[in-house]
């Protein structure tokens, strides 16, 4: 513990060093950062998206090859992708150019992208449904509805948390229990945040670009309600057949968890208050920024993220501990997602800068991919394309990705809606065919462990996938992505 | 009378928690209480799942059981019954989950103290526990060598 407290002073120190260096050096600079970075874009090769591609690839394949080793150093191999590409970086283009990538991209994505889901996983983490439920087809369904419905308002994460306990005391006396945690993973996990930015980390990124708050629910409504639809009715039919097969079992032993009830239940109004902060920092526009090595960072935004750590603060000085222990909340999931994504974030920022040059830049390529003959935007390869990637990669960086890839500019984007219905959809709908696809899919999976339930094994798992959600992906793409 | 049937003695492996138990061992031994001897492991990160998350998971049990021997030495003498446990999650919560699980009536814990900045970055796992225990919390510091 003190040895952590060291590097937490180090680091916090660190911190301090930089921005006051930051400050300093963006002081005595005379060159516009922003246009240079503009035109870095071209002329970049595509031996610069190396780093990104070995980071994103590192978190899918060293968990399999060497779990020892990732167990105890996912942290350092984050930290060596970012620093792969930042150090060439900063002697072949400059240090004034390394630190304002480094810096536009901290505190114009990564610092409110952690903050959002640090909120929500504290606020979530504090609410929790006790009580006994006894796992029947219509109860399981009514589960994975109400999560599906949630998802949207409280993060996949959050729902996921709040629900996957009760879930899996439902089903505890039930013998076929697999098939109940995958369509929970798919609904509850991936496709019911589809509706608003706080539902899937990707869409908020689009927010954080510019995408307004609704646009989502207002174009992916119908999609998410024709595709869970028919999960939920094949959910329903699939546990129906399996419970008569089990003998419609009842649970054995007495009632130990007593009536159905939500404890910590304010914590609902402090997601009220993530949802209000998140709304308002996209309605109201102050003019006003402060600037970091020539990085504007808008009021809103700074309002937005104090806001959101002040309810998570409340909610953890409010919360009863006893309901964080039932749920077993702790912080390691949150750091892992914070020092993933900052190799992420910092080993992407070359991939979205040529993204950006469109057709000048080094991955052409790729924009022809998703181009027709006429020059046209195609949907269908921006949606599988963009779902392809987010199954095996992280979703959120391929909405990223695609979104540059797009042109990256919201205004147009949104007025455009097809492109970006597709980049969204099959950002969070693909996110749930594999385990690696989406945080909450393999938080899912590991609680789902810990309660003894033999969960399928990657590539287990992916043959439900695409047994189940590739099919109706390929319906979803002549009903909406065509 | 005072009873005193089980202890839990949350251990980390420095000198201060083996202080306590040795301590707290020589303060009970009349009781003849059951001693449970609790390390608490780094959960396994969520990447890791299925046969690779049990390796990493054995490879993690069989470390933190290694240690606790170390600790079963030191209780040795005093010829009390010792189970040994180990955990993984949340220090502060895995101790008072284990403490409400078993019933205990005491918890024996070191403390090391902690600087300005730790307690205001961390707080403080023997803080909390003393906080949520259902049970007397024996906190030992400086304790004189015997």
């Amino acid at each position: 513990m003190r040895k952590k407290a060291g590097w937490l002073s180090l680091l916090a120190l660190l911190a301090i060093g930089a921005f006051v260096g930051m400050f300093l050096f963006s002081e005595s600079l005379t060159v516009n950062l922003h246009e240079q970075s503009e035109a870095l874009g071209k002329q970049l090769g595509v031996v610069w998206v190396i780093p990104f591609v070995c980071m994103l690839l590192s978190i899918a394949l060293l968990p399999l090859v060497t779990p020892n080793f990732w167990h105890h150093h996912y942290g350092k191999i984050s930290a060596f992708w970012a620093l792969a590409f930042l150090v060439p970086f900063a002697i072949f283009h400059g240090m004034g150019a390394a630190i304002y990538a480094v810096a536009h991209t901290l505190f114009l994505e990564y610092i409110s992208f952690i903050v959002l889901l640090l909120a929500l996983f504290t606020i979530s983490g504090g609410v929790c449904l006790r009580g006994s439920l006894v796992g029947k087809p219509q109860v399981n369904t009514l589960i994975l509805v109400i999560g599906t419905l949630i998802a949207s308002w409280m993060g996949t994460t959050g729902a996921a948390m709040l629900l996957i306990r009760p879930l899996m005391r439902a089903i505890a006396h039930r013998k076929y229990k697999v098939h109940t945690i995958v369509f929970f993973i798919f609904l509850v996990a991936n496709i019911g945040g589809s509706l608003t930015p706080l539902g899937d980390p990707p869409l908020f990124l689009g927010f954080l670009k510019g995408v307004s708050f609704f646009w989502t629910f207002t174009h992916l409504a119908l999609p998410v309600a024709v595709l869970a639809g028919i999960l939920l009715a094949l959910y329903f039919a699939v546990d129906s057949y399996l419970y008569a097969k089990e003998g419609k079992p009842v649970p054995e032993g007495g009632d130990k968890e007593g009536k159905l009830r939500l404890e910590g239940g304010y914590n609902l109004l402090l997601l009220a208050g993530v949802v209000a902060s998140v709304l308002v920092s996209g309605l109201w526009k102050p003019d006003a920024h402060f600037t970091v090595f020539q990085v504007d960072i808008e009021l809103q935004n700074i309002a937005r993220d104090v806001m959101l750590l002040v309810l998570a603060g409340i909610s953890l000085k409010i919360t009863p501990v006893s309901i964080r222990r039932y749920n077993e909340f702790g912080w390691e999931p949150i750091l892992e997602v914070g020092k993933l994504f900052a190799g992420i974030f910092l080993s992407m920022i070359p991939a979205i800068a040529i993204l950006k040059a469109g057709s000048e830049g080094a991955l052409s390529g790729i924009i022809a991919m998703v181009k027709t003959a006429e020059g046209a935007d195609n949907h269908t390869m921006y949606f599988w394309l963009t779902g392809a990637l987010s199954g095996f990669l992280d979703n959120a960086p391929t909405y990223l990705v695609f979104f540059n890839t797009a042109g990256g500019v919201p205004e147009v984007l949104m007025q455009e809606v097809g492109t970006l219905m597709a980049i969204s959809a099959g950002a969070v709908f693909m996110g749930a065919n594999t385990y690696i696809g989406n945080a909450p899919n393999f938080m899912v999976r590991s609680i789902a462990e810990s309660g003894g339930i033999k969960m399928p094994s990657f590539f287990g798992y992916m043959l439900w996938s695409l047994a189940i959600l590739i099919p109706l992906f390929v319906l979803m793409t002549f009903l909406f992505f065509h | 009378m005072l009873q005193i049937n089980t202890v839990l003695m949350p251990v980390d492996g420095s000198q201060f928690s083996k202080e306590a138990v040795r301590y707290g061992a020589q303060l009970v031994s009349a009781h003849k209480p059951k001693v449970y001897l609790l390390h608490v492991t780094e959960p396994v990160h969520m990447t890791l799942g299925g046969a690779n998350a049990e390796q990493v998971r054995q490879a993690n049990e069989a470390k933190s059981m290694a240690m606790l021997e170390t600790y079963k030495e030191i209780l040795a003498p005093s010829g009390l019954d010792v189970t040994l446990l180990t955990r993984s999650g949340r220090p502060d919560y895995v101790i008072l989950n284990v403490e409400e699980e078993l019933a205990c009536d005491l918890i024996v814990i070191g403390s090391r103290g902690l600087s300005v900045l730790e307690s205001m970055v961390m707080g403080s796992v023997v803080t909390r526990v003393l906080e949520g225990a259902g049970c007397p919390v024996l906190v030992t510091r400086n304790v004189r060598s015997q």
